[in-house]
């Protein structure tokens, strides 16, 4: 029983009713999301029937083997989404393609959209917030999950590009910002955590360095908004920049991973612009954030800090702040990649790795409510003082320089092939 | 009919220098009107939510560090209000020193103030103010103006914190 009990959270019950309200909240946007989408690939199958039908019938006038077999396999397929709502030809659904397509109107958005609206309207009640504190770090299983969405060459050339770009833009922007806080006589404590925080994954970051360098609560408070209020304008506004200047999914993916300052925000709108952007942003945010303990031994290099009753040597730090989490996300991958014959794959149905796949979805719906239900825009109004001149200065020249170095190393060698 | 004259004056403090002139004002008030003088820190927990971020490392030295910092607050809020009545007293041979007590509480501070006025146990409150600058402007609601927002049954006397190189008021 003992053992037993020492598995039990201390005061878990408290987490309940937030919890299950996140878990019905994601339920519901899901179900939203996949109606939506099923009525938006009708009317797309709608539209393409007929052209479809008639290369099909120009194929066969000229014998065209290959054509015909493609043209009836594009045909089924648009035939069963047809079907799926129960439709006919000629059967028009515009609003779905409008809100789903053209204005990107996926879980992501409707969760986080819903959540800050619900959180900023109405308030949550004190009942509910420790459930929906807890609700964020349910991305983390999702993360680990999507291990099998990789193998060991995505590894070594997406996530090593990636931990290259990685670590020249986290000690990059925090070796700039932290010198120039030295300069301007901002305080250890503020410079430190806001290298920190600009540098690698927002309040995260700020969580593992204010600690150590000592920040004041004020300036905490300052820095968490900035980087919050950043991170969620990112995540916004992102997305539609991505699609307005064309670049693909797998750039928008190590976009986001160098430009946005906070971790929830730059896995959600990875997840919003699409499969293949949320790939190779998981991946190099994975690089990003095995360099946590790093950065936090460069601060107190950096700062000269002394111990004075703290462990801060190298490898206590690197035992307390590093990502361990993370360790299941690459023990999946190596899974993946042995090619195990009785896992199977994320693609292959019926295997214990589709299995896992298939729920990896649940964690970041629940997770994007935690996320949507957190942002609080009383939150981000205490942004302010130094912590604002600095946030606004990483965050605009991370983004430009994000942008550049994306466009400059093209799509293939930041595509995940999984496989 | 309610009493008009504060018989116990409710004082936020928080250790900051512009609290220093709103210390000095309930101190005026307290002797002008023979009334008691409360003054209370509250220690504000909100950065500790933060702590579930999702990749959140050392999540408890980061707590630790949180509530050291607001205990460190308490205690500096406490002695600068100690040092400014001692200092006040110094100033006015003739004074002699109000009843006042000093308390620590915890939660959001405005929620806080209001619970307290709201039992009915003070006639008025005093509450310092930082100037605002043109940025700080277009931003919340501090806590004198959420106060003040939030139906207060009592009196409130914002005071501001002196301009810079500007003489201080003469109490």
């Amino acid at each position: 029983m003992a053992g037993l009990r020492s598995l039990v959270v201390p005061g878990w019950t408290k987490i309940i009713p937030g919890l299950v309200f996140c878990m019905v909240f994601a339920w519901i946007v899901m179900n939203i999301d996949h109606v939506l989408g099923k009525y938006h690939k009708a009317d797309v199958a709608s539209a393409a029937i007929p052209a479809l039908e008639g290369m099909l019938a120009e194929a066969t006038d000229t014998g065209d083997a290959d054509t015909i077999a493609s043209a009836e396999s594009k045909l089924a397929k648009q035939q069963k989404a047809l079907d799926t709502v129960d439709g006919t030809l000629g059967d028009t659904w515009p609003v779905a393609t409008l809100l789903y397509q053209k204005f990107q109107f996926k879980y992501v958005a409707m969760l986080l959209i819903g959540g800050i609206l619900i959180r900023n309207i109405f308030g949550i009640p004190e009942f509910l917030k420790p459930g929906v504190a807890v609700a964020r770090p349910l991305i983390k299983p999702g993360i680990i999950i999507l291990g099998v969405h990789y193998v060991w060459s995505d590894v070594v050339r997406v996530g090593g590009t990636g931990m290259l770009l990685a670590a020249v833009f986290i000690f990059g922007t925090a070796i700039v910002v932290m010198w120039l806080s030295r300069k301007y006589g901002v305080s250890d404590g503020l410079g430190g955590i806001m290298g920190a925080g600009t540098g690698v994954c927002g309040v995260s970051a700020i969580i593992a360095t204010a600690p150590v360098v000592g920040a004041k609560p004020r300036d905490m408070a300052y820095a968490i908004g900035t980087i919050l209020l950043f991170g969620t304008a990112m995540l916004f506004i992102m997305p539609y920049l991505g699609q307005w200047l064309g670049i693909s999914e797998p750039q928008f993916g190590a976009w986001s991973a160098l430009a946005i300052l906070n971790t929830a925000q730059l896995i959600a709108a990875a997840e919003w612009y699409g499969e293949e952007a949320r790939n190779t942003a998981v991946l190099i945010n994975a690089a990003r954030i095995m360099l946590i303990p790093l950065i936090v031994v460069f601060a107190v290099w950096f700062y000269g800090i002394k111990g004075e009753g703290k462990n801060i040597g190298f490898l206590a730090t690197m035992r307390a702040k590093f990502p361990i989490f993370i360790l299941g996300f690459f023990a999946l991958i190596i899974l993946n990649s042995a090619g195990i014959a009785f896992l199977g794959g994320p693609k292959t149905a019926g295997t214990p790795l589709w299995a896992m796949d298939a729920v990896y979805k649940w964690f970041f719906a629940i997770g994007f409510a935690g996320i949507g239900l957190s942002i609080s825009i009383e939150d981000m109004k205490k942004a302010g003082g130094t912590a604002f001149a600095i946030g606004s200065g990483a965050a605009t020249v991370k983004m430009i320089l994000g942008l550049i170095v994306v466009l400059l190393l093209g799509t293939e060698l930041l595509r995940v092939g999984g496989g | 009919m309610r009493a008009r004259v504060p018989g116990r004056i409710l004082l936020a403090v928080d250790g900051e220098p512009h609290t220093n002139e709103a210390v000095c004002w309930a101190l005026d008030l307290a002797l002008g009107l023979d009334a008691t003088l409360n003054a209370v820190h509250v220690r504000d927990p909100y950065l500790k939510q933060f702590s579930t971020e999702i990749y959140a490392q050392g999540r408890e030295e980061y707590l630790e560090h949180v509530s050291q910092c607001l205990e460190e607050t308490a205690q500096m809020a406490r002695a600068s209000f100690e040092s400014t009545v001692k200092e006040y007293l110094e100033a006015r041979r003739d004074a002699k020193e109000p009843d006042w007590t000093f308390d620590v509480l915890d939660g959001d501070p405005a929620e806080q103030l209001a619970a307290h006025i709201r039992r009915g146990e003070y006639s008025m409150l005093v509450i310092g103010r930082r100037r605002r600058t043109r940025f700080a402007a277009l931003k919340p609601r501090d806590l004198a103006e959420r106060l003040s927002s939030v139906g207060s049954s009592v009196p409130i006397l914002i005071v501001p914190e002196p301009v810079r190189d500007e003489t201080p008021t003469d109490h």
